[in-house]
């Protein structure tokens, strides 16, 4: 399969992945629409990454630990 | 009450507290205002007497010269995501149709230590997802100043409710301008703060990394008032900043001067209506006359942020919609074929087509063979978008957009288009990749009547910075008290 070739058969893998359920006319429509959006979003093979960081979150935090004290209710 | 009774929360507020107006007065005429506006579909719920007990109490605070503060026995409204004790959540989706929320979001937790009124639920696009509320499965919002167009998405119901007077104010999300785009296409005020300010504890997921509880309202003022009670650290939520919440008020009068706003030049580059190019522009030449300084900019992956989202946004979507599977929450269709095919049934049922069209995506781009080429490629222009803007902040105090391309379009004009959809989220996409925050102000109205947003976007917490700019230009040109004639 090509980057911006989808086929029925790609669209039921995924579906069946992500535990959808769609009839044929469904099936259909979403091969359109992932190959559209796929198309799309396509243009990021454009854009120069080298070196670049991925970001996984908006944030920095890192999960902290409280201390180990019962509370009732959480502030 | 009349037109001419208190309509900004800060009005309101005065009026109670000098008793001139009772909270019992003040949520009666909020009923009466959301049975006149029925047709426009704002509400999913309205707590009728939930909201008339909460009024009463509020009374009784005041009697006792015990008022908990500026938002005691104010009616405000919740986006249906949010949930509140004992009041349904079905996030625009059959899925939850008959789900009722077993305890209140932090953000309402906030808002009732507040003693404000929780007037009912606001419609949505099912669980977030869109651009013009008309993807929620409760049917579509109608825009109060043409009732033949979209009130913008997702938080389309409560723009729409604080645009017509049924609230004071409310609280949305914003995942990629859900609170910012309605809230111009109603010509209301609102905020996506900095991720991190609000907690997301209660709040239906998403997007983990981009989702942000904002305050919608009909003055600067207002959304300042409402973001000093709902921000501040929260243990329940791990993404929730341990970080002081200034005084939002106490600036907010400060003006703009010798402040340097940046103009993108790649936002004017593309297409953008003449009139709210017009307004726009009309925009700058008032903060010049304020004494701000402009500054031309680049950001200069404006182009890539959208396919950036939308990669992002629905892998994290995908992932965050896997626990609705008909075992612990609404729906259950079982066919009786087994484990897996009651899973698909009950999705395949319970989530409408955006939903379904986004969980497939979010699937194929974290799946085998395609996460790096997608996923891991949209993480790392992420971090690109993101220095764009650490760039531009190194020279300016804020930067200022048009809010959207263009205003409010006709219902139906893009519900079978989803990437034209998808297109309108240009403008605002770009602070919820970068964890910043950004407000809509009205900045006027087109030829067709329509309200204009203009959008002012700040380095991460400068929240306060962002208010005093946005009332910088609406003490010159007060759009926001104009009311639809509904």
């Amino acid at each position: 399969m090509t980057r911006n070739r989808v086929t029925r058969q790609d669209t039921e893998r995924i579906a069946a992945l992500a535990q959808l359920r769609l009839n044929e006319v469904e099936i259909d429509e979403a091969t359109c629409e992932l190959a559209t959006m796929l198309e799309y979003v396509a243009q990021l093979e454009a854009v120069d990454v080298q070196g670049v960081a991925p970001t996984t979150h908006a944030t920095a935090l890192s999960s902290r630990l409280r201390a180990d004290v019962e509370q009732l209710e959480a502030s | 009450m009349t037109e001419a009774s208190p309509w900004t929360l800060s009005e309101l507020n005065a009026a109670l507290a000098a008793r001139r107006l009772s909270s019992v007065e003040a949520t009666r005429w909020a009923l009466s205002r959301v049975d006149a506006t029925a047709m426009l579909g704002a509400y999913l719920h309205v707590d009728f007497d939930g909201a008339l007990a909460q009024a009463r109490a509020s009374d009784e605070r005041r009697a006792r010269n015990d008022a908990l503060g500026p938002l005691d026995g104010v009616p405000v409204g919740l986006k249906d995501n949010i949930l509140v004790e004992g009041l349904p959540a079905t996030c625009g989706s059959k899925m939850l149709q008959d789900y009722v929320a077993p305890y209140d979001a932090s953000v309402v937790r906030r808002l009732k230590g507040a003693g404000a009124v929780i007037l009912g639920k606001h419609n949505l696009d099912e669980f977030a997802m869109g651009s013009s509320n008309e993807h929620s499965a409760f049917g579509c919002v109608r825009n109060p100043w043409d009732t033949t167009r979209v009130p913008g998405g997702s938080s389309g119901g409560s723009a729409v409710a604080v645009a017509t007077g049924t609230v004071v104010g409310a609280l949305g999300t914003d995942t990629g301008g859900s609170v910012r785009q309605p809230a111009a296409f109603c010509g209301i005020v609102g905020l996506k703060p900095t991720y991190g300010r609000v907690s997301r504890h209660g709040v239906a997921a998403f997007a983990s990394s981009l989702d942000q509880v904002g305050p919608m309202g009909r003055s600067v003022r207002d959304v300042a008032t409402l973001l000093a009670i709902v921000a501040g650290h929260d243990a329940r939520d791990a993404t929730c900043a341990e970080r002081a919440v200034p005084d939002y008020h106490v600036d907010l009068e400060a003006g703009a001067k010798g402040l340097r706003l940046g103009v993108p030049r790649e936002y004017l580059a593309v297409e953008v209506a003449g009139d709210v190019r017009k307004a726009f522009e009309a925009t700058l030449a008032c903060y010049e006359r304020v004494g701000a300084t402009l500054v031309d900019i680049s950001l200069p992956h404006t182009s890539a942020v959208i396919a950036t989202y939308q990669v992002i946004a629905t892998a994290e979507a995908s992932s965050n919609l896997a626990r609705y599977d008909g075992v612990r929450y609404g729906l259950r269709r079982d066919p009786g074929a087994g484990l897996h095919e009651m899973y698909r049934a009950t999705r395949g049922e319970g989530f409408g087509r955006e939903v379904r069209r986004r969980i497939l995506l979010g699937t194929f781009v974290l799946s085998a063979g395609y996460h790096e080429a997608y996923y891991q490629r949209a993480q790392k222009v992420r971090s690109l978008v993101r220095r764009d803007f650490d760039e531009a902040f190194a020279q300016v105090d804020a930067v200022a957009t048009p809010t959207t391309p263009s205003t409010a379009f006709p219902l139906g004009a893009k519900v079978d288009d989803p990437m034209g959809m998808y297109l309108t989220d240009l403008f605002t996409v770009g602070a919820n990749l970068a964890g910043i925050p950004a407000l809509s102000v009205p900045c006027g109205f087109d030829r067709q009547g329509l309200p204009m947003g203009l959008q002012l976007v700040g380095p991460a917490w400068s929240e306060a910075r962002l208010l005093g700019l946005g009332r910088a230009y609406e003490r010159e040109h007060a759009w926001h008290a104009r009311r639809p004639s509904l």
